[in-house]
């Protein structure tokens, strides 16, 4: 160990800066002893403290911890990578293709399977219709005529039984209906004559009326001769010539 | 370099660079964050590794750089003054394990408010053991330099122990 007048040499070169780094061992082992001579007392926390400082440790920062933001900046760096990568092989051409093909397929099969059970649906519906419609029950074969006039579009077979209704069917109620029905789908030739020969051979007044008002709707001049026979008729109830005659003045004047 | 790899050598220098961003910022709180933002410069620097002597050069050079920059910003600008640190202030100190004497107290805050570059050195020299060599490469200071500089922080530590200490006493 050594002396105080040594010490006392040595604490001079430490605030000089000339010791080396053996000397300032020697200087904090001397100022570690629990007795330290009074003149040198006042140096003693000095390196007392730097002992202290010496003995930090990160106690708070854990290995985890300290990496943290370096791993959080590396993260988005390898996800971009890896979809970089993704993102090369959709581009290449024979991708591509079975993509497009893919596509196809499915709107091909989305297309027919959506036809086939949409029609087979309709055609279902249409059939119940068509059955109903030579049903027995007046009020059954009602309904079914009403069903025609949620359909857009009718196919031949719905009109032909329209037809036989307006012309054949014993109930007023369901002809009138049938009539109505009818009368939506003008545009069609055999329509247009059905419901003249109806105006023709029609003996119920209120199916008469609503046969004369569809036909002026439609402007089937070809009505006129069937008209000209009701107002003549003088069986006719009145009403129902008045509205022949008003059928046949707006056709004419049409 | 792998981030396995680079940890490994990173790591036992870990206690001495949080033992600088300390010193330097007088925070826990900012020496575990500085030292944070210290390993990603570190990994972004990872191909110079090779180049430095050591791992350790290049790491206390950037801790050192990442310190006196923070401490640049306007939030540290006020230097801590010693004479208006009174005992039991409540001035939070890091380094306080066991209970300290009085006259250690004022030890510890006389080194605390040394300026920056002088509490840079005593930290190196002093509390790290760097030999001048090693602290020249970690400063880019000359030899000579560090020695004076080193004089002048051990002189100045004691100058305002004692100033406090008679001031206390009296």
């Amino acid at each position: 160990m050594k002396s105080d007048k040594e010490i006392e040499l040595l604490i001079d070169k430490y605030y000089n800066g000339e010791t080396s780094l053996e000397e300032e061992t020697q200087l904090h082992n001397f100022f570690l002893r629990e007795v330290v001579p009074d003149h040198l007392k006042t140096y003693q926390d000095q390196f007392r403290q730097i002992g202290m400082m010496r003995d930090v440790l990160p106690e708070g920062l854990s290995d985890d911890k300290l990496f943290g933001k370096l791993e959080e900046s590396l993260q988005p760096v390898e996800e971009e990578k890896e979809a970089k990568v993704i993102v090369m092989k959709h581009t290449s051409r024979e991708i591509w293709f079975y993509r497009v093909a893919a596509a196809v397929a499915l709107v091909l099969v989305g297309y027919f399977a959506g036809k086939d059970s949409v029609g087979t649906e309709v055609d279902s519906l249409k059939q119940m219709m068509l059955t109903e419609m030579t049903g027995s029950s007046a009020s059954g074969r009602l309904k079914a005529v009403n069903y025609s006039f949620e359909m857009e579009v009718v196919d031949e077979e719905t009109l032909e039984a329209l037809q036989k209704v307006v012309l054949e069917e014993s109930n007023m109620n369901v002809r009138m209906k049938g009539v109505e029905a009818l009368a939506r789908f003008g545009n069609n030739e055999s329509v247009r004559k059905t419901l003249i020969t109806a105006l023709g051979t029609e003996k119920e007044p209120a199916v008469k009326i609503v046969l004369i008002e569809a036909l002026v709707s439609l402007k089937e001049v070809g009505a006129i001769e069937n008209l000209q026979k009701i107002v003549e008729d003088d069986d006719n109830l009145r009403e129902v010539r008045d509205e022949a005659h008003l059928g046949m003045f707006k056709l004419r004047e049409l | 370099m792998e981030l396995q790899e680079f940890k490994i050598k990173v790591l036992p220098v870990k206690d001495r660079l949080y033992r600088i961003a300390l010193n330097m910022l007088r925070s826990v709180h900012e020496a575990e964050d500085t030292l944070q933002d210290v390993m990603v410069k570190l990994w972004d620097k990872r191909q110079q590794l090779d180049a430095y002597r050591s791992v350790e050069a290049l790491a206390v050079t950037i801790t050192k750089n990442h310190c006196l920059d923070k401490l640049k910003s306007k939030k540290h600008k006020n230097q801590l003054d010693v004479q208006e640190m009174e005992l039991d202030s409540g001035f939070t100190t890091p380094y306080r394990k066991v209970e300290l004497s009085d006259s250690m107290k004022v030890m510890e805050r006389a080194f605390q408010s040394l300026p920056d570059q002088q509490r840079l050195l005593i930290t190196l020299r002093d509390v790290e053991g760097y030999s001048y060599e090693e602290i020249a490469e970690q400063t880019g200071l000359e030899v000579n330099n560090i020695r004076v500089g080193l004089s002048r922080a051990r002189k100045k530590a004691r100058e305002l122990y004692l100033k406090i200490e008679n001031y206390e006493v009296r």
